[in-house]
């Protein structure tokens, strides 16, 4: 295996095992054996049931953890090499669940900007980068409020433009959804996959419902550690008996899809939105005829 | 009648810069044994509401009465009044296994009952009971374990253990599924069916997934800015999506669907349940009767 | 609980006040500190307090602070101190004021004395100069909080205190302590208010029973309250290391800059007419 990955392979996770130092646990390995190559601008949904593992790899793809066994390599740059990490978490951003433990500051501004400070950046620069990542993720008009006054939601977009604002090449979001309301979801998947779509971002979204992978490029289900299975949204949602036996919820309208091609209704497989599965419905109902 | 709401409306902090109406003139009632779902979007009152269900908020105006106690605006309520209304009214806040304490599963669970003041035999009669409740094994090993080592999905079920322990007609939860996976979720789902079952418990979910209201409940309330917008069963709710759009809320996939379908239309009726056989079996035969028809149409021209 | 700590959340305004840089308005707070203790020496010269509670009454109107709020924050630090104020008062030994009694109670045919009740020159000076001087720190604290934001405030304190690098004290951490300290302040007072609901749902009662029944339903807050801290420092140190924490060792200041000539005036003007005032009345 040649030491740099080819030029548009951005994360290359070669072999990696991980154990929690000192952790003793039911299942001695956190991940074992994955290899898993992500493409400059591609969406990579990493889909498991809690205790999969998906939340150890995500947090292996910026230095945050360094594998047990096996390394990864983002642009080149070997994750275990403290050098190299500061270049690391500059491409590399992420965000966690927890709307409230990411911001630091006691205004929506000054959070944006503590990243480039932290960096010593000029104030001038700053401001710059400040206003495009709060237009980014439409937070513009709050810039002066602090953080208690904002729904979940809100914060994490913000935490989202704290890590637009060092312009990175690729965005971690671990379970980015996990504590939002059913609205806040829907607009916070909207916000990734549109700055996928128009900036290039590279996106990895770690998730457990499979009914926000719909715009991603690639799934990967882990389970136990392992990846189980790998594809596209539609590929993947095609066998939902496999996903049931991977301790994954089928969302509804996947089986709603499974029953009416039973029924001798052709509609695919990834219409996971309530527009995708009507216009789905329209087009079956217009070859019919 | 198991909770009875008059023109109730609350105010935080009168008479200060940070005044706020967070309830205005709502007036509900949920029968006993029913799986009331309270929905809306945060800020919509929704929690506020319930607090005033065992007694931790007090009407600004209007009235509250709650298994035949009764909480009135101007009035105070007698200590002996909120200690019996807390006794059978119990209410479970948003992620509660942050709110864990004691050094062992026995301990917490046992904190209600013991406030109560009963025998020490009782109370572990009580906590034992709350545990298989909540299905969780009722044994020496994890009578003695301390909560924290718990996972995320067995620490919600000791605090729910803990608020059953007391033994209440009335269970409030606000938003008990949050944060936890699916098969967690699933099983929190299977242990509230079944305790309104065995227990005729009084259910009051609050909760903006209407996911969650489609598997649980018996009666819908929409609440948005502090107001009480559409009541009814989950299927004559979930059939209004625009009002509950208007809400901030998202409607159920399958019921959008049909609204969307029907839009562009399809002549596909009310399904007798929102669940996707019914929902598929309905669509698949709205198609199949319009397919003749639409040929017909076709050969006419 | 938390709402008695001398703590505001920053209201934004651009009033004078709020223009001062943190360093300044920090400064006279130290400033103002150390005056009360000097001035403590000066047995019955009110003077001192006088003008400082003029000048902090000053500040909060200038600054557009709403003093009601103030003074609700404050009043259960006045009552403790009323609270206490007797004690102080009859067990602080010196030199006799006033002697009060003995009074005589006449108990089952027995006449019992109460008393006598002393009061010294010491416990005079002394009750009514510490309640003086702990309400002013209160209100000058707030007046800090309340318009000051807590990035600028961490600001100010790691420049004020970045003299104390040299002896290898961990100066950018004292500041991001504070600014973290700030941030999570009312996040604080919810979870605890929060706490003391559930636990009143389940039949908990904050309001009656002695005093240690009160101190262990305080231990039953505090396991919850600290688990939290825990879980949240956890979650925290990840996402400051992700986004770059301690990458470089000359952060930019986002809000604190040179001091202006309004902050010398005010730097000079304010120690300079109280000194004034301590000196002469």
């Amino acid at each position: 295996m040649s030491p740099a990955a080819p030029d548009d392979i951005l994360i290359a996770i070669e072999g990696v095992s991980f154990a929690y130092p000192g952790r003793v646990t039911a299942m001695p390995l956190a991940l074992t054996g994955i290899s898993l190559r992500i493409r400059h601008g591609e969406y990579v949904a990493l889909v498991g049931h809690n205790g999969s593992g998906k939340s150890t790899l995500a947090r292996l793809l910026n230095g945050l953890l360094l594998p047990t066994v096996g390394r990864v390599l983002v642009a080149g740059l070997d994750t275990r090499q403290p050098g190299a990490r500061r270049r690391i978490r500059e491409r590399v951003g992420m965000i966690f669940s927890d709307p409230d433990t990411q911001i630091v500051a006691t205004l929506v501004e000054d959070d944006v900007a503590w990243g480039l400070a932290a960096r010593g950046w000029p104030r001038a620069k700053i401001a710059e980068r400040v206003d495009a990542a709060l237009a980014a993720v439409g937070l513009a008009a709050l810039r002066g409020r602090p953080p208690h006054d904002l729904s979940g939601g809100q914060l994490q977009r913000l935490a989202i433009a704290g890590v637009l604002a060092l312009a990175p090449e690729c965005i971690v979001a671990d379970e980015p959804t996990a504590l939002l309301d059913p609205l806040a979801r829907a607009e916070m998947v909207a916000l990734l996959a549109d700055l996928n779509r128009t900036r290039g971002l590279t996106v990895v979204h770690v998730t457990h419902l499979l009914e926000e992978t719909a715009h991603a490029d690639r799934v990967v289900v882990l389970e136990g550690g392992r990846i189980a299975l790998e594809g596209t949204p539609r590929a993947v949602l095609r066998d939902l008996d496999r996903l049931r036996s991977l301790r994954l919820v089928v969302p509804e309208l996947a089986e709603l899809g499974e029953r009416l091609r039973a029924l001798g209704v052709d509609v695919p497989a990834d219409a996971l939105s309530p527009e995708a599965m009507a216009g789905a419905l329209a087009r079956a109902e217009e070859a019919a005829r | 009648m198991s909770i009875q709401v008059e023109r109730l409306s609350h105010v935080y902090a009168p008479g200060t810069p940070q005044e706020r109406m967070a309830l205005r003139n709502v007036s509900l009632r949920i029968e006993d044994g029913a799986c009331a779902a309270i929905v809306g979007v945060t800020g919509s009152g929704k929690s506020t509401l319930v607090q005033h269900f065992n007694g931790l908020l007090r009407p600004s105006t209007g009235h509250v009465l709650v298994e035949g106690i009764a909480l009135a605006a101007g009035r105070k309520p007698r200590k002996a009044e909120l200690v019996e209304l807390r006794r059978r009214v119990s209410l479970l806040f948003q992620f509660p296994e942050a709110q864990l304490f004691a050094p062992t599963v026995y301990d917490d669970i046992a904190f209600g009952p013991r406030q109560l003041g009963l025998n020490e035999t009782a109370i572990r009669e009580r906590v034992l009971w709350a545990l298989e409740a909540v299905a969780l094994p009722a044994d020496q090993e994890m009578l003695t374990r301390s909560p924290f080592a718990l996972s995320g999905g067995q620490k919600r079920r000791v605090a729910l253990a803990g608020v059953l322990a007391m033994r209440p007609r009335v269970l409030v939860l606000d938003e008990p599924s949050a944060g936890l996976d699916a098969e967690a979720r699933d099983e929190l789902y299977a242990r509230l069916a079944a305790l309104r079952a065995r227990e005729r418990l009084t259910i009051v979910l609050v909760t903006h997934d209407m996911g969650e209201v489609a598997r649980l409940a018996t009666d819908v309330f929409v609440l948005a800015e502090g107001e009480l917008r559409l009541a009814g069963s989950p299927r004559a709710v979930f059939g209004q999506a625009p009002q509950i759009a208007e809400a901030g809320l998202v409607p159920p996939p399958l019921a959008e669907t049909l609204t969307r379908a029907r839009a562009a239309g399809l002549a596909v009726g009310e399904p007798a349940a929102y669940a996707p056989d019914v929902v598929a079996s309905a669509l698949a035969a709205a198609m199949r009767q319009r397919r003749p028809r639409a040929k017909g149409h076709g050969d006419a021209e | 609980m938390l709402n008695n700590l001398p703590i505001g959340v920053y209201v934004p305004g651009c009033t004078v006040v709020h223009q001062l840089r943190a360093r300044t308005k920090l400064l006279l707070l130290v400033w103002l500190t150390c005056l009360f203790f000097a001035a403590n020496r000066h047995y019955f010269h009110y003077a001192t307090y006088a003008a400082a509670f003029a000048l902090l009454l000053a500040t909060l109107l200038l600054a557009r602070v709403d003093v009601g709020y103030v003074w609700r924050r404050m009043r259960f630090l006045a009552i403790l101190l009323l609270i206490g104020a007797p004690f102080s008062l009859a067990w602080t030994p010196g030199e006799t004021w006033q002697t009060f009694g003995p009074a005589y109670v006449t108990i089952q045919g027995y006449s019992v004395p109460i008393g006598p009740l002393v009061i010294t020159y010491d416990g005079l000076w002394f009750t009514s100069s510490f309640t003086a001087i702990f309400l002013l720190l209160f209100l000058g604290s707030m007046a800090l909080t309340l318009t000051t934001t807590p990035v600028a405030l961490a600001e100010g304190v790691m420049l004020l205190l970045k003299p104390l690098r040299r002896l290898g004290l961990p100066v950018e951490e004292f500041g991001l302590m504070t600014l973290v300290a700030l941030r999570f302040f009312p996040v604080l007072v919810q979870e605890t208010e929060q706490l003391i609901k559930a636990q009143m749902s389940r039949g908990a009662d904050f309001t009656t029973g002695s005093l240690a029944q009160r101190a262990r339903r305080l231990g039953t807050l505090l396991v919850p309250l600290v688990q939290g801290a825990l879980r949240r420092a956890e979650g925290l140190s990840a996402a400051l290391e992700a986004r770059g924490y301690g990458v470089t060792h000359e952060a930019t200041l986002l809000h604190e800059g040179h001091l202006r000539p309004l902050d010398w005036l005010v730097l000079l003007a304010v120690p300079a007419l109280t000194a004034l005032i301590y000196l002469t009345l």
